[in-house]
């Protein structure tokens, strides 16, 4: 026998009811989810408009530019030991054209700098738009979630027992500090929107310039990279937005600072010594930092 | 005459009572602090690197722990970098002087610890040219470009006990925690002054194969002592080193010496035990220097020292001494350095090939004479000559052709 089968007129109305609610929810989804939305730093380097000082200025850096090879293999050995250079599995776009230790020129603080790079993304301090709240948490470069939002490490405060005087004087320095990055080569970066900022290397954005880049000749470079610098500041924030206010620039204890590595942090010795420099060629004696 | 008003007798009286009391108190050693000027306050903090002019990664940060374990580590910062005061540090008031004395005092004198004497052997010697002085971190590179090597070169600040080494010095004083630790508490203790006393007690610092790698590290680098110039004492003029000079380490290695060590047996005889084993073992001289452990004259007492040649002083053994330690002729001629001259001539292989000569022809010869005019048989696999008694007297069974004819007979 052969049936025919019908649809009664209300299950009908139910399915148009159920799709319609269905799409909007995609639609919704589409529009509130942090996924799709592009980085603040790519967004607003597609908007910015570079002035011909701007240009003129990164025509002359591009002409005057020379290419760095670096040297690690020299055959005399460095007397100290040191640590190796640290590499991780995703690395900023910045780093396209930026050494992995950017900071050189500064002689004061480039290596106080470039220790700041281990586990802060440059655009924490180069990238700091105006009227856009932009929140810093901790993003991971390396590991299994790398380029993903990590959780910070849960603050413990560890009681530290006093110990008997001989014990105290000798094995005190080699008390490691628990350390605030909740994994090797997460770096505290900033999120809008919860989306992060910045760009890897490999985003397509990323993969675009650098292949523009290479077809581009001098004058194309120079409006290239004045583009991709409009939206950034040469100079990084100060010292003190992180180690001297009350209320720094960043929530520590957001990002799972102790009381004990707040209080670290914004009484740092070094950066209260880096605050007595009042010129640029100054040189302060060292028993001052003490 | 009085003293602050005071009578003179009164005044003395008061003095010998204070030099009395203060002899009298038990006078506490002064505390070491391994950082009394606070240099770690920065350089401990990991990370503090940037790249320089010339490209050459430059870090600041030392490995506290490992600085506190090695060699130095009851050295303050400022012993060696004496000038740096203030920040940034001035590059010239961190050079390091290896020869300047340091505040860590020599415990059985009493006196400044100094490599004063070493510094002064390792100038006059062969290497006397590197640097031993005006060291920083930032010239290792114009170091590098130089053929001498400097004191860092060789003697980085490494650990008493280096990592390979700690297993067997952990399992020879498994007990320092309860024993020496009962008395001498701390890590850096333990890996300070229980690492340099107890180092001894599982051998010197250094074995054989550790000093032959500390001379291969430049001397079996072909290419950089290629580079080499050595003075001509005739003319006085410098001129590049010859294959034999760079392929030094490659001799070596073919000697009985070198293939002993090779397979860690001590008893070979390591780069400084023949050419520099007295004094501070820095003292490499020129085998044309009279001085030198290498010169001719001194070779005998050189093969003989501790434990070695004996023999070597014997007048009956004169000739032993001559025996050539790096000869180019044992290298395979496959060696891109090796000559492929006429120098070639003078090897002792050439001369041997010259004594055979006439038996290699003979019997080279008349094999080929008789492989082109000799009887040849069928079925005869063995030689004519002395074939069939070589079978029925060494193996023991009739030769195929008597066999053949016993047959045919019977």
């Amino acid at each position: 026998m052969n049936k025919k089968c019908r649809v009664h007129p209300s299950h009908g109305h139910k399915r148009h009811a159920l799709l319609m609610i269905c799409l909007f929810a995609f639609a919704l989804t589409l529009f509130v989810s942090p996924v799709m939305a592009k980085p603040l730093y790519q967004e607003q380097v597609e908007q910015s408009e570079v002035s011909d000082k701007a240009l003129k200025k990164s025509l002359k850096q591009v002409k005057e530019h020379k290419e760095i090879k670096v040297v690690d293999d020299l055959s005399v050995p460095p007397f100290h030991k040191r640590a190796v250079l640290q590499t991780t599995k995703k690395q900023p776009f910045c780093m396209t054209c930026h050494l992995s230790l950017p900071h050189r020129k500064n002689e004061r603080s480039r290596t106080f700098m470039n220790m700041h790079s281990r586990y802060i993304a440059c655009e924490t301090c180069h990238f700091i738009p105006k009227g856009a709240a932009l929140e810093y948490r901790w993003l991971a470069y390396d590991g299994v979630d790398a380029g993903k939002l990590i959780a910070p490490r849960r603050a413990v405060e560890v009681s530290v027992e006093t110990p008997a005087k001989s014990e105290r004087k000798h094995t005190a320095q080699f008390k490691k500090r628990e350390p605030l990055a909740p994994q090797p080569g997460a770096r505290i970066s900033p999120f809008y929107n919860d989306v992060p900022v910045l760009l890897f290397k490999e985003t397509p954005f990323a993969k675009d310039i650098e292949k523009k880049w290479e077809d581009a000749d001098e004058t194309q470079r120079a409006e290239i990279k004045a583009q991709l610098h409009a939206p950034l500041k040469k100079k990084g924030a100060a010292c003190k937005e992180c180690h001297g206010k009350r209320t720094p620039m960043i929530d520590f204890e957001r990002l799972g600072a102790s009381a004990t590595q707040l209080k670290a942090i914004q009484n740092n010795i070094v950066a209260r010594f880096f605050e007595r420099f009042k010129k640029e060629d100054e040189r302060i004696r060292i028993d001052k930092l003490l | 005459m009085s003293l602050f008003g005071i009578s003179t007798n009164l005044s003395c009286i008061l003095l010998m009572f204070v030099a009395l009391v203060s002899l009298s108190l038990p006078s506490e050693a002064a505390e070491r602090h391994p950082d009394p000027d606070g240099c770690f306050s920065c350089h401990a903090l990991e990370g503090l690197e940037y790249i320089d002019k010339a490209g050459v990664l430059r870090s600041a940060s030392i490995d506290k722990q490992h600085y506190y374990s090695a060699l130095h580590g009851s050295v303050p910062c400022k012993d060696c970098h004496r000038k740096i005061r203030d920040y940034p540090h001035k590059v010239k008031n961190g050079e390091v002087d290896c020869g300047a004395s340091c505040h860590v005092e020599e415990p059985s004198e009493g006196e400044p610890y100094t490599h004063k004497a070493v510094v002064k052997e390792y100038e006059k010697s062969v290497h006397g040219e590197g640097w031993s002085k005006g060291l920083t971190g930032g010239n290792r590179l114009k170091e590098a470009e130089g053929v001498d090597p400097s004191c860092r070169m060789c003697h980085p600040n490494e650990l008493y006990i280096g990592e390979d080494e700690l297993p067997k010095f952990k399992a020879s004083f498994d007990h320092i925690d309860t024993e020496c630790g009962s008395c001498h508490q701390g890590e850096v203790w333990l890996g300070q002054f229980g690492g340099h006393i107890l180092r001894r007690f599982i051998g010197s610092r250094w074995n054989k194969n550790d000093h032959n790698k500390m001379c291969n590290d430049c001397h079996a680098d072909h290419k950089r002592m290629a580079e080499v110039e050595l003075e001509n004492k005739k003319s006085g003029e410098k001129e590049k080193v010859g294959p034999r000079f760079i392929l030094a380490s490659d001799s070596y290695a073919t000697t009985l010496h070198g293939r002993l060590l090779e397979t860690n047996v001590m008893e070979g005889a390591s780069c400084i035990d023949c050419h520099a084993p007295k004094g501070f073992r820095h003292g490499i001289l020129p085998d044309e220097e009279e001085k030198a452990a290498t010169h001719l004259d001194n070779l005998a007492e050189t093969c003989a020292q501790s434990g070695c040649h004996g023999y070597a002083t014997n007048p009956l053994n004169h000739r032993f001494v001559k025996t050539d330690l790096h000869d180019i002729d044992m290298i395979p001629a496959v060696n891109d350095i090796a000559p492929r001259d006429s120098s070639r001539l003078e090897s002792n292989w050439v001369k041997a090939l010259i004594a055979l000569l006439p038996i290699i022809v003979i019997l080279g010869g008349g094999t080929l004479l008789w492989r082109i005019f000799g009887e040849k048989k069928k079925g005869v696999t063995f030689s004519v000559l002395g074939g069939d008694a070589f079978q029925e007297k060494m193996i023991g069974r009739k030769p195929k052709g008597k066999a053949k004819k016993r047959g045919k007979q019977g």
